[in-house]
């Protein structure tokens, strides 16, 4: 008997940037810097999608100033993407961004067996509308639950903390009862949380490390999330998925040297 | 009496799992035994390893997951009986084992099987024998998977977490089957006549995301809770099959219209002998798996074989049968990897033939949950009567009568075309989530006999109240499973207030649903006839 008329499909993952546009990102060539590093990245990018074909590796991007507006709209095949330049100018509408993003992360549109999402925001300053009010709004949303956030802090005047709060709480270390043996409970026996962390803030001071950033965030997370280990329910680190650990150059606080420092 | 097909099952490695190097961590594995009045049972497991660093060993985890698993099974029910079709007893104790006891055996089984594999592994132990590799598979390519030198080679301690892994089960019985097990397994119905439903599935509410219940959470043996049932079959039954996958089947579908489409093919329903089996049933988890998820892919199928013809002496159903089993002992013969070109091809011998029943009611869950057969099965047909009373004979009549009764009540108008529910025709237990939700009610009651007057008089506003609507109007359709997930002794007391039912088939049904002695006795009962044509009396409550 022949193979039924079943739609077999591979899953789609949805990156998305989230991406600060605000008049400050002017200066110093931020908004230079970050367009920059995001076009440098889409090839990696599309080779992992190649890659890891039971991901459908799918790019959309937000822009926040005076309103939030879809930069890319429509879910695009990372290797059809066309990057146009991002403009700054106004303020920093951030919590209508993610509310923005909220009315995409449901189901419809999202698919069902979508794996989960990657969310890249990427801010210079503080929001200058009602943050609490679009977070609270996008963390109803199951998808956006299940999601990959990460946040890149450009320069030294980013909001840590609005940006703590987008990514969600680190774990914190537990230490184990005395003679308990590691693992024993089925939890995962959890480190201590570094002083760097992709469950942390990622602070790019200079065009370089925010590519690396970039660069990281669009190909070894993707990599991560194309294909993702199972785990059990006990077991969450503080993320869906397990995060790769962070460039070794970007670890390197020597290294974190560029031509400009914001 | 009913009789079940060898299961097939088959573990494939996934698409991504190939390109990467990784092993299959998938495992399942199917086995056969009598129980101890001498009636054949079969047993499948599907297991899922979680992979990924952390789990390491999750492929051995998984396999010996299913292989525990069976052992437990088939040795138990060698020690047990499972009674007669209407031993509701019975098949309450067996539904508390599955949800409870079973359970605990297996996660306690499993944590000494991994233990040992690990103390097997450390230097100068000898290399042990291991969980077979899985079926369908071939074998896992080298250094992929830890041998036991390297699984302690890093000085890791030894935790469950390295194993971690699903694990589904599904025991097969003639009188009826239930499930068992934690994690992203799926369990799908087709009926005979093609008609696909997904019975179980892991709830979004537990885990989500790539999250999943695990053999190696501390709770496990807790967990097997919601995902345990037992369900009932008529006797004869038509032929249905049940199809068990890990994750990696329904991930792969862009739809769960797709997913049952594709559940239906491979469990070949409704042409059993056009299902795919060994080289075939492998090439198509390996174009689902690459086509779809890339994850590994496990079936196990089972497949309830057409009613015999009815004046056939039914052998086994009598005590005397199991001084004459039928198949060999329990438990040696595990249908595990190694057997694969074998497990995975049912030999022709129990192979059905093809089924010459009418296709039967869409609404035949519910009818078999509440004791009838389904329209236009055998039962409800003319048949030519077998020598002697059959025990079977008097529930089929009286289901028939039932229909009879309400149909005719449809066309007259009577009182029971007012019945607002439940209607013996409404699908409406025929969902898994309704069912459990009954039967652990009834567990909880049932284990503490003392609480159920307690519980029902908590309730004498709702009961008067159905007994109005009962003469008023009809519910809204949905009204019984909705009432099943948010107060399932609701459900009950629904169920005991239908006047449709006469006083035996109101038994029968709240047995046939799980309920035992003490709950039936007191939950209220229906007006008469006689009643109902006066002024609605005053309800005296059953437990008072």
């Amino acid at each position: 008997m022949p193979f039924p008329n079943v739609r077999l499909a591979n899953r789609p993952l949805h990156f998305l940037y989230l991406c600060d546009c605000s008049g400050s990102m002017a200066a110093q060539g931020k908004m230079q810097a970050l367009n920059q590093a995001i076009r440098q990245s889409l090839p990696g990018m599309a080779a992992v999608a190649r890659d890891n074909p039971e991901a459908r590796v799918l790019v959309r991007a937000v822009s926040f100033a005076d309103r939030a507006l879809w930069h890319v709209a429509t879910p695009t095949p990372v290797d059809q993407l066309q990057w146009q330049d991002l403009q700054a100018g106004g303020i920093t509408a951030m919590g209508e961004a993610l509310e923005l993003v909220a009315a995409q992360l449901s189901t419809p549109p999202m698919e069902e067996r979508a794996l989960p999402p990657v969310l890249v925001l990427i801010s210079d300053g503080q929001p200058t509308d009602d943050f609490q009010a679009g977070l609270t709004t996008l963390m109803r949303c199951p998808w956006a639950q299940k999601a990959v956030r990460l946040a890149i802090a450009m320069g030294h005047d980013a909001d840590l903390e609005v940006l703590q709060q987008f990514i969600g709480n680190e774990p914190q270390a537990t230490p184990l009862p005395a003679g308990e043996i590691p693992g024993a409970s089925g939890q995962a026996p959890r480190s201590a949380p570094s002083s760097r962390s992709p469950r942390r803030p990622l602070q790019a001071s200079n065009a370089t490390s925010l590519a690396q950033y970039i660069q990281w965030a669009s190909t070894a997370v993707v990599n991560a999330a194309s294909m993702p280990a199972s785990r059990t329910v006990q077991a969450a680190d503080g993320s869906n998925i397990p995060l790769p650990d962070l460039p070794p150059t970007v670890l390197d606080p020597s290294d974190d040297v560029g031509p400009l420092v914001w | 009496m009913n009789s079940w097909a060898e299961p097939i099952h088959c573990s494939r490695r996934g698409a991504s799992h190939w390109r990467r190097h990784q092993p299959c961590q998938d495992a399942s594995a199917s086995g056969h035994g009598l129980s101890l009045d001498g009636l054949p049972v079969w047993v499948m497991a599907v297991a899922d390893g979680h992979g990924g660093s952390r789990y390491r060993l999750s492929d051995r985890g998984s396999r010996l997951a299913c292989e525990r698993a069976l052992a437990l099974v088939l040795t138990a029910v060698s020690q047990r009986r499972l009674g007669s079709p209407d031993d509701n007893g019975s098949r309450a104790q067996w539904a508390a084992w599955l949800s409870r006891d079973l359970p605990a055996a297996i996660t306690s089984a499993w944590l000494e099987a991994i233990a040992a594999d690990w103390n097997a592994s450390q230097p100068g132990a000898a290399e042990p024998a291991g969980p077979a590799a899985a079926p369908c598979e071939p074998a896992t390519p080298t250094g992929s998977s830890p041998t036991a030198g390297s699984r302690a080679a890093a000085g890791q301690p030894f935790q469950p977490l390295l194993y971690g892994s699903t694990l589904g089960l599904v025991l097969m019985t003639p009188h009826w089957w239930g499930q068992t097990g934690l994690g992203d397994w799926d369990l799908v119905r087709i009926d005979c006549d093609g008609e696909a439903s997904l019975l179980s599935e892991e709830r979004q509410e537990i885990a989500a995301g790539e999250a999943t219940c695990s053999l190696c959470q501390s709770e496990a043996a807790s967990l097997f809770t919601s995902r345990s049932g037992l369900w009932p079959i008529g006797a004869p039954s038509a032929p249905f099959a049940l199809l068990l996958s890990t994750d990696g089947l329904r991930k792969s579908c862009a739809s769960d219209p797709d997913f049952l489409l594709l559940a239906r093919w491979l469990a070949g329903m409704p042409d059993p002998t056009e299902a795919p089996r060994g080289a075939e049933l492998a090439a198509s988890l390996d174009r689902i798996s690459r086509e779809g998820s890339g994850d590994d892919v496990s079936v196990a199928i089972g497949r309830l074989e057409p009613a015999r013809h009815r004046h056939a002496p039914e052998r086994a159903a009598t005590s005397a049968d199991s001084a004459a089993p039928t198949l060999p002992a329990p438990s040696a013969d595990l249908n595990r990897s190694t057997d694969s070109a074998v497990s995975s091809e049912t030999p022709a011998a129990t192979k059905p033939a093809r089924s010459t029943e009418t296709a039967e009611s869409k609404n035949w869950t519910s009818l078999s949950m509440l004791g009838a057969d389904p329209p236009g099965t055998a039962a409800n047909q003319p048949q030519p009567r077998a020598p002697g009373p059959s025990p079977a004979r008097k529930p089929r009549a009286l289901a028939v009568i039932g229909l009879t009764l309400v149909l005719a009540g449809v066309g007259a108008g009577t009182t029971a075309l007012l019945l607002p529910w439940p209607r013996p025709d409404a699908p409406k237990l025929a969902t898994a989530a309704a069912q459990q939700a009954l039967q652990q009610t009834a567990l909880q009651l049932c284990s503490a006999p003392e609480t159920i007057s307690r519980q029902l008089n908590r309730r004498r506003a709702l009961i008067d109240q159905l007994r109005q609507q009962l003469h008023q109007q009809r519910p809204k359709p949905g009204w019984l499973q909705a009432q099943a997930r948010r107060d399932p002794l609701a459900a009950w007391i629904a169920i005991s207030l239908d006047p449709a039912l006469s006083a035996a088939r109101r038994r029968q049904s709240l047995e046939l649903l799980g309920a035992c002695p003490a709950l039936i006795e007191a939950l209220p009962v229906a007006p008469s006839p006689q009643q109902t044509s006066k002024k609605r009396p005053k309800w005296a409550p059953e437990d008072s």
